[in-house]
């Protein structure tokens, strides 16, 4: 089954009916992703702002033992609600370039935070005397794509 | 001097994302809201659904996509499910696409002898 018949089944699905016909359901589902998106945003701009050199008062292994699981709370926030949204009218949303490239944004957005992870966690507490170029680069990334998705996903109603 | 930049382009992105919701607010911006249409027309097809209703209606010989509301907003406004049939004649008023596409913003709509705004 190729991507076109894939989204289209999933919207033909019961799922994707309920969505559209229930009255709340769309709506709660807009609250959710929200409600994750505020999550997300929220730690990532903290934390990156602080990998880059803001807040220095706040220890960086406290802003990030408090901010991670925030974020990792808005991520799965994000991702059901995404989905539920994206079964009313996978067909269309399927084929708009706006979401695909959103989507995109999404996976390099996640490899960046994984590999931060992978690259950096044993550095976290002596971060400020000595930051890895690459760290704070990986820092602003972080910040451009995660307010570019969030971007992307509000203009998708516009275009 | 080096701790304070951030915080400058901190308050640089707040501004930037400020301006984004005005322009995109009311996206309605691709429809011309200088030009409004009044049609009488049949329903030729309607989708109750979210997150917003449509319905299609042949209008100066063309087939018209019409936008109208989230289904919450119509059920509380006096427009349920079973008031939009298809081949029932209503009015629609609205704002046409300015790029000329048969797409109609409808403010309101009048089923039965009732008009209901739709915004």
């Amino acid at each position: 089954m190729n991507g076109a018949a894939w989204a289209a089944a999933l919207e033909a699905s019961a799922l994707g009916a309920w969505m559209r016909g229930s009255p709340w359901a769309y709506p709660a589902a807009n609250l959710v992703h929200l409600l994750g998106l505020v999550l997300l945003l929220g730690s990532m701009i903290l934390l990156d702002l602080r990998l880059l050199g803001a807040g220095r008062r706040v220890p960086l292994p406290d802003a990030s033992a408090l901010l991670t699981p925030l974020a990792v709370a808005g991520l799965v926030l994000l991702l059901g609600s995404g989905a539920l949204l994206f079964t009313a009218d996978a067909g269309p949303l399927s084929a708009q370039p706006l979401l695909q490239l959103k989507l995109l944004w999404i996976a390099l957005g996640l490899a960046n935070a994984v590999l931060f992870r992978g690259w950096w966690s044993g550095r976290i507490a002596g971060w400020d005397d000595n930051p890895p170029m690459l760290g704070r680069v990986q820092a602003a990334a972080s910040l451009l794509i995660w307010l570019g998705v969030a971007a992307m996903g509000r203009l998708i109603a516009y275009v | 001097m080096h701790r304070r930049l951030p915080l400058r382009r901190l308050a640089l992105l707040a501004a930037l994302s400020a301006t984004l919701p005005a322009q995109a607010h009311h996206g309605w911006s691709s429809y011309d809201a200088e030009r409004i249409v009044t049609m009488d027309v049949p329903l030729q097809a309607v989708h109750y659904r979210n997150p917003h209703a449509d319905v299609e209606v042949d209008y100066q010989g063309r087939r018209w996509h019409i936008v109208l509301a989230p289904i919450s907003r119509m059920q509380a406004r006096g427009l349920p499910e079973d008031s939009l049939k298809v081949g029932k004649t209503v009015r629609i008023v609205g704002y046409p696409k300015s790029d000329g596409t048969p797409e109609l913003r409808a403010e309101r709509i009048t089923v039965d002898g009732k008009t209901v705004e739709l915004r």
